[in-house]
């Protein structure tokens, strides 16, 4: 899809990175500008060093990358190269990527990458099973058997440091109930902290994230049910725990999923080349987008995507992106209501949602209607349930309902159905975004249900799509 | 297996908040209604896994229905939602990140919206926060309503109107800005009425609604406000009792105004100056904490206290009292920039259109500045009179150069486009021409040309892309915004 200028305003970080960036459309500027069949354009803008910055872009899912030293993302070069495409296109020069632009290209991630060189999931398959073929015939094998070995001795070694970490994380529990769980909330993050530092050194950093969360998690919740909420959240630990340490006994999803909750890594590598990972291609609809900073100094970029399509399989997916913080100001790139073609692997899960682009295919596209959720409000409740009870440890759940209505209750807002015998609490610090929502009725939403509070991400009405990003 | 019962997951959590140490968690008998104490686990363990247990519980908790005192409180309102093509523009233009939500443009586009009965779609008031508690009177009850939702309930207003439906019945029960358009439109038409209604009322408001209210009946002062303006000279505000006495210096005829008249011709010097034909010279002595500043005509604090301080003595009556014609008195008048303001003003109150246009093109083409300058008061009551009022201030073609003071407050006197010949000369005027020479900071000129946009109406629209079509595109990115906003919202076949 050809960039347009209401999407270049999107993707800029503020309104002084437009402003300069009107300034660089003029073709003096550039040196120049190129583009090729596949949507990828670049150019060559000369800054104030000697050699010009070189910009690159992907016109099918607005990826980016430029060499200047900017602490804006997208900087005003980008903005500039993808302002001058959507107002005169003529002035590209058609032709064969440059090399730094194929390079750009190749380290992206594929599922990124253009259509014309993303690999199909067949050849991204079968590559990995020629790579894995084929590296023992080009190394020593001795070496290969010493490095085998070694990582081996590592991961024995990571289990029983883990191990380690999860009883003295059953121990620190156990104080906290002799104790009594009234008088550990004063002292809980001094308290929190010391454990998390353990875990931290057990190598189980999933579950110390998790530690180290529970203090505003609970000091979050409205005061009388704080002592429900600190209950939950120890719960949750010790079951995390206790599914780690009986993991052999666990189906292989379930076990493969709380070993990444409690911290064992599955890069976007090793989950390719998972070919029993669930795959899934499908047309997909971005209907929630998360933008929240971490405690470890990452900026956590979260990307809700329903499936259009009718076929089995899960509805929903999320791809989770990390960026730190001190790269500056960035947002998620994807906008609410954009629509791609695209080939998902999720990671292993009982219910599984987080998931990879493998390949994305064809252009993005906006201004289609969501589909209509085949589930009432009391069915999707129903569905918030059958995750949990699949996957104990869920986060964030999706969830999908069709005649909706949103009601003002005291000072809060609530999604209930048509007649108000069921209904779910919404988050307080996006009752701004949702009053405008209060009277209409048969409401199709999608949102994110964290276990007490509904964060609505779209929804349909007879006003139109509403969004809350 | 079943799930906790109620009893057994009050009594564990009753334990673990109190401490397991001193009120041991009743774990066997909540673990033996779900069969899992076979073998014999650790005391630790068990106690833990009652904590999960209970936990996940807790987790799988039943909806109900929202607490019963629900409230759908929906503010009807029957403005059309402006064109979906608009919606972007306006979120961009007053909205968000680095749109002001309260300067021209958004004050240009808050009045073209409530020119044509559009509001905000309702899903982009939250992202207007700025803009809306701004210019809530004009974006129709809805706007209002929400921007009204924060306020204490006792300074909460009954209903949320628009201006069309508000009448004498419900007038009190709109917001503050409404009622005062309100009573200003009325003072227009029934000076009278206005001020029972607001005498009626007085009482019962707070001190800044008083205020208002008392300023909405600026137009049409007559002798029989007197009394109660003169009542208001105890009323318990400082706020409404100085508004009291700015009006009553206003009222023709009255002691005051006799007052002030004698302390003007005492004020003023009138010598004689030329040879062959001699003729009168008039020459506004300042007070010393005064000073004259020619170099800015918007803010000559000279020009400023003339027109404040002896407004509403009348022409007539000042001419009497030099002893001079009324073209006389404006000739004599003409190197005095203070006198020659306060003329204009004067003109503009007694809607003496004709001497205002003598002013403006034989003496001083920015007079029309004092004119509507603050505490103006002029009442331009129709759009007929507001036409023969531009008609005779607004000489463009004779301006030097375009200056965002002036056109800010201009738009903001008259809060509508130009009429058209008005505008037609202006955009064909060499103060229009000389902005493609512009050196100077980019951004300036795109500030300057935001009030240009806003008086330019809507038939004349392209012309003014023609003229601005010259500029560097990116140079004036609000302008252009603008352009395209009043394009949607105010098209030239409406």
């Amino acid at each position: 899809m050809p960039i347009d200028l209401a999407k270049i305003e999107e993707l800029a970080p503020d309104q002084a990175s437009l402003s300069a960036a009107a300034k660089l459309k003029k073709s003096s500027a550039w040196s120049l500008r190129g583009c090729d069949d596949a949507g990828l354009i670049w150019g060559e803008c000369q800054g104030s060093g000697a050699a010009p910055y070189r910009v690159m872009c992907s016109e099918a899912d607005y990826g980016y990358k430029c060499t200047c030293p900017s602490r804006k993302f997208p900087c005003k070069h980008t903005l500039a190269l993808m302002w001058s495409r959507a107002e005169s296109a003529s002035s590209f020069t058609t032709g064969p990527a440059p090399d730094w632009v194929r390079d750009w290209l190749a380290r992206r991630r594929p599922g990124a990458a253009a259509p014309k060189q993303a690999a199909s999931a067949d050849k991204a398959k079968a590559s990995a099973a020629d790579a894995a073929t084929a590296e023992p015939a080009q190394e020593d094998p001795k070496a290969l058997a010493r490095a085998v070995a070694q990582r081996e001795r590592n991961r024995a070694e990571r289990e029983a440091s883990i191990l380690a970490g999860l009883d003295e994380l059953d121990t620190w529990i156990s104080d906290a109930l002799q104790g009594g769980l009234a008088s550990f909330m004063p002292s809980a993050t001094e308290r929190c902290r010391k454990i998390v530092q353990r875990l931290v050194d057990a190598k189980a950093p999933g579950l110390a994230n998790m530690v180290e969360r529970l203090p505003a998690d609970v000091l979050s919740a409205p005061e009388p049910s704080r002592t429900t909420r600190l209950i939950e959240r120890l719960a949750l630990l010790h079951l995390v725990s206790s599914a780690y340490r009986h993991q052999r006994r666990l189906p292989h999803p379930v076990k493969a999923d709380v070993r990444q909750v409690v911290g064992w890594p599955v890069t976007r590598e090793a989950l390719l080349a998972d070919t029993d990972a669930l795959r899934l291609r499908d047309r997909w609809m971005v209907v929630s987008t998360v933008v929240e900073v971490q405690a470890d100094k990452l900026r956590r970029l979260e990307t809700w995507l329903s499936r259009l399509g009718d076929e089995a399989g899960p509805r929903f997916a999320v791809l989770i992106d990390f960026v730190p913080v001190s790269l500056g100001k960035s947002g998620n790139g994807h906008t609410v209501g954009e629509v791609f073609e695209a080939e998902l692997a999720y990671f292993r899960s009982p219910a599984p949602l987080r998931a990879v682009i493998v390949e994305q295919t064809g252009s993005t596209i906006a201004g289609e209607r969501w589909p209509r959720p085949s589930d009432d409000v009391a069915n999707s409740i129903a569905r918030l349930n059958e995750i949990l009870a699949a996957r104990p440890w869920a986060g964030d759940m999706p969830f999908a309902a069709r005649g909706a209505r949103i009601v003002a209750s005291g000072a809060s807002l609530w999604l209930t159905d048509a007649d108000g015998s069921v209904g779910l609490p919404l988050r307080a610090d996006e009752d701004d975004l949702a009053l405008p929502l209060i009277g209409l009725d048969d409401i199709d939403v999608f949102g994110r249900w964290d276990g007490h509070l509904l964060s609505l991400g779209l929804a349909e009405t007879p006003l139109g799509r509403w969004t809350a990003s | 297996m079943s799930a906790l019962d109620d009893p057994a997951v009050e009594s564990l959590a009753r334990s673990f908040l109190l401490g397991t140490a001193r009120n041991p968690a009743p774990v066997a008998a909540a673990l033996a209604a779900l069969g899992t104490t076979d073998g014999a686990p650790s005391e630790l363990i068990t106690e833990l896994t009652a904590l999960a247990l209970l936990g996940q519980r807790m987790r799988f908790r039943r909806h109900g229905p929202p607490p019963t005192n629900v409230t759908a409180a929906v503010v009807e309102d029957r403005r059309a939602v402006v064109p979906e093509a608009a919606r972007p523009l306006m979120r961009r233009l007053v909205g968000g990140r680095d749109g002001p939500a309260s300067d021209i443009a958004a004050l240009a586009l808050a009045d073209a919206l409530d020119r044509h009965s559009l509001r905000p779609h309702p899903f982009d008031v939250p992202r207007l926060a700025g803009f809306v508690k701004a210019h809530d009177d004009l974006l129709g009850p809805y706007a209002a309503a929400w921007a009204g939702r924060g306020e204490e309930a006792e300074k909460q207003p009954a209903g949320y109107f628009d201006a069309a439906t508000i009448d004498e019945t419900n007038w009190t029960s709109a917001r503050p800005a409404a009622r005062a358009a309100f009573i200003a439109a009325l003072r227009t038409r029934q000076p009278d009425r206005a001020r029972a209604l607001v005498e009626t009322s007085f009482a019962n408001e707070a001190a800044p609604v008083r205020a208002r209210l008392l300023g909405a009946l600026a137009p049409n002062l007559s002798a029989a406000d007197v009394p109660f303006l003169e009542g208001l000279a105890r009323d318990r505000a400082p706020s409404v009792r100085d508004e009291a006495q700015r009006l009553l210096k206003l009222v023709p005829g009255t002691a005051a105004a006799h007052d002030r008249l004698r302390d003007l011709v005492a004020r003023t010097k009138v010598s004689t100056s030329g040879l062959v034909r001699r003729r009168k010279v008039l020459t506004l002595e300042l007070p010393a904490d005064v000073k004259a500043f020619p170099q800015d005509p918007v803010g000559d604090p000279a020009r400023r206290w003339a027109a404040e301080e002896y407004a509403g003595v009348g022409l007539d009556a000042m001419a009497a009292a030099f002893s001079l014609s009324l073209p006389e008195m404006i000739a004599a008048a003409a190197d005095d920039a203070a006198l020659t303001g306060l003329f204009a003003r004067q003109a503009s109150l007694d809607h003496r259109f004709d001497v205002l246009a003598t002013i403006v093109r034989e003496h001083a083409a920015d007079a029309w500045l004092d004119a509507i300058g603050p505490g103006a008061a002029v009442a331009l009551h129709d759009d007929a009179l507001i036409d023969q009022w531009c008609a005779a201030a607004l000489a463009p073609e004779t301006w030097p150069d375009l200056s965002y003071r002036a056109l800010e407050q201009l738009y903001r006197f008259l809060r509508r486009p130009l009429p058209q010949p008005t505008a037609r000369a202006l955009l064909r005027s060499r103060a229009v021409a000389s902005l493609h020479g512009w050196t100077a900071d980019p951004r300036v000129l795109d500030v300057l040309c935001l009030p240009l946009t806003a008086l330019v109406p809507a038939a004349l629209r392209s012309e003014l892309s023609a003229a601005l079509a010259p500029l560097p595109g990116g140079d004036i990115p609000r302008t252009r915004l603008l352009l395209d906003c009043l394009t949607l919202i105010d098209p030239p076949h409406r």
